[in-house]
């Protein structure tokens, strides 16, 4: 009797296994296999010889990224943008969330909702392209139409500096934000109605039952979140910073990351190992940046924490 | 009922599985036509053993006829040499990065590939074998065909590459619509120098108001400094490629010392000038920041004019391109400067593997492409008959209901690979059989550069050499366009190159060029 039960609960969780052997396959292969690559950030690549018999150099190979300012202003710029990207995502996503909960047309709810998600399954190079409509010299919208309009002079805005932070934050949103929003509203559809029907006949109003059960019920998620976006915090939309500001040289100041810095001055030089001790400088410092967060999470919030 | 259930999920999930698989074994085949199939089973209605190799070479396209065209070039060297070659087209845009990997990883079952750029890195890297002693015994016919030629990029005395043979006199040239040009009287024999093509651009703007006058080529307006005759009679960029690492340079006025080119009267003097067209709505506004390539525009009709490295014009005028295929209208090819062979023009070569197993069949298979017309012809243009006719003044023509932009053969070999000399003309660009060996005999008449045959290599300063590619992407494109004030930023981009460590590198450059020198002696 006990024989067949072992065997059948065996039975009902191979199949689980089975299901779960191509995403851990794919894990696998595509994310842990390629980490023993990690050491050709050390050497010095001869093609001749192989990989694994080529030189070791040591850490001759990260020197570049802190030779000039531009280690200073890529993580600068890196970090930055990710701060002001995850506070914004956030506070948008929540807004948006609880509006589309609260309506009552469950139908145009959707509507929007799929309208909001639209430009994140939009290719980036598009994007780059709409946003070439609007801020071309030669054609764009803002230069022929609006600022004539308002009475402003024409800007070369892909020689300008000063309004790209703004620009890219914006870009960043209007493709982002729709994903936020469905996380936060499944969240939302999840809370236990009854607890509004009671809030409701205490006498709470409608801001009253936001800040006192919904915000308290979304917490673990916007921890979670926030903890996954920290650990990228140090990666960043490599199509956001490339291709929006048509890669032009003269915002490099205020658009550079670290992705597009890379790309931009190894890829050329076809320097594999460079390209490699910059992508362990970015895990690295991510992957510290993690654990840190995880701790200060582990202390404020235990139950929140991702281990 | 629960069993099929089951049974059902476990098919289910080893379909899954199964699926997965496959999408990773599966060896891309896009690009590469089937050349399995026609390799003879084995060799046995000839007495020596014939070899196999295997040549990866880039292109743009399909070449459906590959099965065609590869017997006929088998049949050739399989005759002459006893070689046999298969050519695996890799798709150009990733050509660098596959070819890489595929160094990387040991591929024993690629023998030839093709290089276009950074000589001194591939050598650097171990990417291609030395060929000193093979050219010796095998490669006769390209060292007698090239001559100096072949030792554009030597490393410590050894020859790496075997470069394609064709007109290596660069003119940096000016190029326009000729019947724009005619229609308003413009006179291009009066050009003296490229200062002067302001006044044709006004006429331009003036008659042509919807026309672009002049639109940039990769990513500037004039794409060779080079153009500063007087000041700087005998250019040289030192292996440097624009908007690249163009560093330290020859200007030819002070020997051999290494300039920083950036820091010259001539480049501020170049800035002010694109300065002046940009704001006289010349130059596109968007120049600076777009991809689209100007010869492109210029195909399309929007565009007047763009200047580019060519081969094919004079120093005693303009000359006259007749309309092709893709352009319909004549254009207008003026030469800026007098051509020199300088140590750094975009020689595509073909290198042999370091991995390669029969590095002395490649070595006769590329002779045969300096020696052999038949070889050479079949390549560039396909098989005789079926894709060309000969005329009967010795050029050739496409076979009827074949043109450019339909042959089934339709490769980058007749710009990359083997002998020009040994092609013949197609009866567009020339009524003289002798056309194409006549262009590459100039070689002999034009001045080579005295430093010709140097190599940079930037490891020793590969830091420097790093930041300072990346600081001249920030601001070359946009100062060389005239997108922004050089009187502003010039001197923030000097100092930026000082900062990246500029100076290093022109040291290290004028060490190994001091080094080189004297071992030319």
């Amino acid at each position: 009797m006990k024989k067949t039960t072992a065997k059948s609960k065996r039975g009902k969780y191979l199949y689980y296994y089975l299901f779960m052997l191509p995403g851990l396959l794919y894990l696998l292969i595509n994310n842990y296999i390629p980490m023993i690559g990690i050491f050709i950030a050390f050497k010095k690549l001869n093609y001749t010889t192989g990989i694994f018999a080529s030189d070791w150099v040591g850490f001759d190979n990260f020197q570049y990224l802190f030779r000039t300012r531009d280690a200073f202003i890529i993580t600068r710029n890196t970090v930055l943008y990710n701060l002001v990207f995850i506070f914004l995502y956030t506070i948008l996503g929540i807004i948006i969330a609880i509006f589309l909960s609260e309506m009552r047309r469950k139908r145009l709810a959707r509507l929007y909702q799929s309208v909001l998600l639209l430009p994140n399954l939009v290719s980036m190079v598009i994007v780059s392209y709409l946003a070439f409509a609007f801020l071309s010299s030669e054609n764009g919208l803002l230069n022929n139409a609006i600022l004539p309009m308002l009475g402003m002079a024409e800007i070369s805005w892909y020689g300008t500096p000063g309004p790209w932070p703004v620009i890219l934050t914006i870009v960043s949103c209007w493709c982002y934000t729709g994903v936020e929003v469905i996380i936060y509203m499944s969240v939302i559809v999840g809370i236990d109605r009854s607890l509004y029907e009671s809030a409701e006949i205490d006498g709470a109003g409608k801001w009253r039952q936001i800040t006192s059960i919904t915000l308290p019920m979304l917490k673990p998620t916007i921890i979670i979140l926030q903890l996954m976006f920290i650990g990228r915090i140090f990666h960043s939309d490599f199509g956001l910073f490339y291709l929006i500001p048509m890669n032009s040289g003269m915002l490099y100041n205020v658009t550079s990351t670290l992705d597009t810095y890379v790309y931009t001055s190894l890829v050329r030089l076809q320097n594999i190992p460079m390209a490699s001790a910059a992508g362990l400088y970015q895990s690295f410092v991510g992957f510290v940046l993690v654990i840190c967060a995880n701790l200060a999470v582990r202390k404020l919030e235990p139950d929140s924490a991702l281990f | 009922m629960q069993k099929i259930k089951k049974l059902l999920a476990a098919v289910l999930s080893l379909m899954v599985i199964l699926c997965i698989f496959s999408g990773c074994g599966g060896q891309p085949e896009a690009g590469e036509p089937d050349n399995a199939g026609d390799r003879p089973p084995a060799a046995s209605d000839t007495p020596q053993e014939i070899e196999h190799i295997n040549f990866a070479a880039f292109s743009y396209g399909e070449s459906p006829d590959y099965p065609l065209v590869i017997e006929r070039l088998n049949e050739i060297s399989r005759e002459q040499i006893g070689v046999e070659a298969s050519i695996e087209f890799i798709n150009a845009a990733t050509y660098v990065e596959q070819i890489g990997m595929r160094l990387a990883a040991g591929d024993k079952d690629m023998d030839i590939w093709s290089p276009g750029w950074d000589f001194p890195g591939i050598i650097s890297r171990g990417q291609a074998m030395a060929l000193d002693s093979l050219l010796d015994e095998y490669g006769p016919d390209i060292k007698s065909a090239l001559g100096d030629l072949l030792y554009f990029a030597p490393m410590d005395g050894k020859n790496y590459f075997v470069p394609f043979n064709s007109s290596k006199r660069f003119y940096s040239t000016f190029i326009c619509r000729k019947d724009i040009a005619d229609a308003h009287g413009i006179d291009l024999t009066q050009v003296k120098s490229f200062k002067d093509l302001a006044a044709i651009f006004e006429i331009i703007k003036e008659k042509e108001p919807q026309m672009i006058p002049i639109a940039q080529m990769n990513g500037v307006i004039i794409s060779d400094y080079n153009v500063y005759r007087e000041a700087m009679p005998a250019y040289d960029p030192l292996g440097g490629i624009p908007g690249l690492d163009i560093m330290g340079v020859l200007t030819g006025a002070e020997g051999t010392k290494v300039v920083n080119i950036y820091e010259t009267e001539e480049y501020a003097d170049l800035l002010k000038t694109m300065r002046e067209w940009y704001l006289a709505g010349y130059i596109p506004k968007d120049a600076a920041t777009t991809m689209e390539s100007g010869s492109l525009m210029y195909y399309e009709g929007h565009v007047f004019s763009y200047t580019m490295p060519e081969t094919s014009a004079s120093s005693d005028g303009p000359i006259v391109h007749a309309g092709l295929s893709r352009v319909t209208y004549d254009t207008y090819v003026l030469a800026l400067n007098a051509p020199v062979i300088n140590s750094s023009d975009g020689y595509y070569s073909l290198a042999i593997s370091p991995h390669s197993q029969k590095p002395e069949a490649a070595m006769k298979w590329m002779n045969l492409l300096y020696k052999d017309a038949d070889m050479v012809n079949t390549l560039y243009w396909g098989v005789e008959g079926t894709h060309w006719v000969k005329n009967e003044n010795g050029t050739i023509r496409y076979a009827d209901g074949i043109e450019a932009g339909n042959t089934g053969w339709e490769t980058p070999f007749c710009w990359s690979v083997g002998d020009t000399a040994l092609s013949y003309a197609f009866d567009s660009e020339s009524d003289d059989p002798d056309y194409k060996r006549k262009l590459v005999a100039q070689n002999d008449s034009a001045p080579y550069s005295e430093v010709f045959g140097f190599a940079f290599l930037p490891d020793n300063v590969i830091t420097e050499y790093t930041a300072v590619t990346n600081v001249i992407a920030q601001y070359v494109y946009a100062l060389e366009c005239g997108t922004v004030d050089p009187d502003k930023e010039l001197p923030n981009f000097i100092q930026a190159l000082r900062n990246a460590g500029i100076d290093a590198v022109i040291a290290e450059k004028q060490r190994q060029l001091d080094e080189f020198m004297a071992s030319k002696e």
